[in-house]
């Protein structure tokens, strides 16, 4: 993939799509130990999320998708609902900046919310979706700061997933959430719950709370 | 000049498939007073995240109306209602709903829910509201439709301000007119995004004018049941549906009679 944003014709049509949106960033690592059966069950994660998106009309005009890999940091792909959005088939590329790649995200779903500002259509609380095998090979302080402030102030809704060997301890440092560990390699099952669950969202009226379907299938207990 | 009225409220398809109830709720009334008929509206939007929304917004309706009618009965007159009155009905409302929640051993917050009211009288008119949803207008010698309030939405189109919340009294919008309100409709959030263009904040004028005229062809006073019933069928329809999937109330009410020379004098 080359390093620019491929946007297909139509992909951002505000005007033949009024629906509000509810973006979704992907954060994925794509470092050197991913290789092998973790980035062929990623990539094959990423493909279940697009199918299952298709069976809910709604989100398909609902839900847009970006995906960020790192490292080093590339824009797979900008915010596409998921019948403009082609799942890339990734490759283990480098090392883990994992920093620079939280940061290019917030700014990416800043710089998008204006756009549906000035389009004029409404939205959800976006998500962040970071997914890692590793521990950040550059400094990821600020990176939390901003984390933690967006979710303070409600910018986001920041998830972060570990898998095999990742560092738990820095990514609870980085996700006041806490951070999720991956049951193996259960990357179907995990893009199976936030396809379920961005459904919910996208289709959630009034009421700031939304009750997800339980993380069952995918993490560790 | 007798108000026509239809009025429903239609389950949602994302309701069906999670197995949750119509959450709305939707209560019309036309008291006759000395000084003409009143019609009093109120639509209710239960919260989709809290467990027995739907009980809250019914009460919220139930409740709303009976103390309007109390008062237009007792010989209050619609343009003496300020700002004031409508937050004592809200308090009113609120200790219904906390004592429906402390009788089930509930939190209130489970109970939340929007409130959208209109009281309309022959020259004068009381909007109050808390939430989304919105209510519309056609006043005597206008073309098209405007909106009383615009939806309260926070940044994101899934948060809205609840009755039930503690600052639902700073939130609630108020306002009195003395104008001639011919055609009305009320609706929650589920249809907004068909009849509101939030990037120009207007109303979409021609959804109106084709769900008015049924209405201003029915032939008699009041709540008719046989148009809501088919307006039900219509927001349930597959066209509807496919464009929104949450609850959808909506009330339309018309004074206007084909034939009658416009400026004359509300009854």
């Amino acid at each position: 993939m080359s390093g620019f944003e491929q946007v297909g014709f139509g992909s951002d049509d505000f005007t033949t799509n009024p629906e509000p949106r509810c973006p979704c960033l992907l954060l994925l690592d794509t470092s050197h130990s991913m290789q092998g059966r973790a980035i062929s069950e990623l990539n094959r994660g990423i493909a279940t999320l697009k199918d299952q998106l298709a069976n809910d009309a709604l989100a398909m005009k609902r839900v847009e998708i970006g995906v960020v890999t790192f490292g080093p940091v590339n824009i797979d792909s900008g915010f596409q609902t998921p019948d403009f959005w082609h799942p890339p088939t990734l490759s283990t590329t480098g090392d883990t900046p994992m920093g620079a790649a939280i940061e290019q995200g917030i700014d990416m779903l800043r710089e998008r919310k204006q756009r549906y500002k000035d389009n004029g259509v409404s939205y959800y609380r976006p998500w962040i979706f970071l997914i890692t095998d590793g521990s950040p090979t550059d400094s990821w302080q600020r990176a939390a700061q901003l984390v933690k402030d967006g979710e303070e102030k409600k910018e986001f809704s920041f998830f972060a997933i570990g898998v095999v060997n990742a560092d738990m301890g820095i990514l609870a440092q980085i996700a006041p959430r806490g951070p999720l560990k991956l049951d193996g390699l259960n990357f179907r099952e995990l893009f199976m719950w936030l396809s379920s669950s961005l459904s919910r969202v996208s289709a959630s009226s009034t009421g700031d709370r939304v009750a997800l379907p339980p993380p069952s299938g995918w993490t560790e207990v | 000049m007798k108000w026509r009225i239809a009025a429903t409220c239609a389950i949602g398809t994302s309701h069906i498939k999670n197995d949750k109830p119509c959450q709305d709720s939707v209560r019309v009334r036309l008291v006759q007073t000395p000084n003409g008929p009143v019609i009093i509206s109120a639509v209710s939007d239960g919260a989709g995240s809290a467990a027995h929304s739907e009980i809250g917004s019914r009460a919220a309706v139930t409740t709303a109306t009976n103390l309007i009618e109390n008062f237009l009965e007792a010989g209050g007159l619609v343009r003496s209602i300020d700002r004031d009155a409508a937050l004592n009905w809200l308090a009113q409302i609120q200790t219904a709903i906390s004592t429906l929640a402390s009788e089930g051993g509930a939190s209130t917050r489970e109970f939340a829910c929007t409130l959208l009211v209109a009281v309309i009288a022959a020259e004068d008119a009381v909007f109050f509201q808390v939430g989304d949803g919105a209510m519309v207008v056609r006043e005597e010698g206008d073309e098209g439709w405007s909106y009383v309030f615009w939806p309260q939405h926070g940044e994101y189109i899934n948060s809205t301000n609840f009755i039930t919340a503690s600052n639902a009294a700073e939130v609630l919008e108020f306002d009195a007119v003395s104008r001639r309100i011919r055609e009305f409709s009320a609706f929650s959030d589920g249809i907004e995004s068909l009849v509101l263009h939030y990037g120009t904040k207007t109303v979409h004028d021609p959804f109106f004018n084709n769900m008015i005229a049924p209405v201003r062809q029915a032939p008699n006073e009041g709540l008719d049941d046989e148009l809501s019933q088919s307006l039900l069928n219509y927001l349930t329809s597959e066209r509807v549906c496919a464009r929104t999937d949450d609850d959808k109330s909506l009330v339309l009410a018309t004074r206007y009679e084909p034939g009658a020379p416009s400026a004359d004098a509300a009854s």
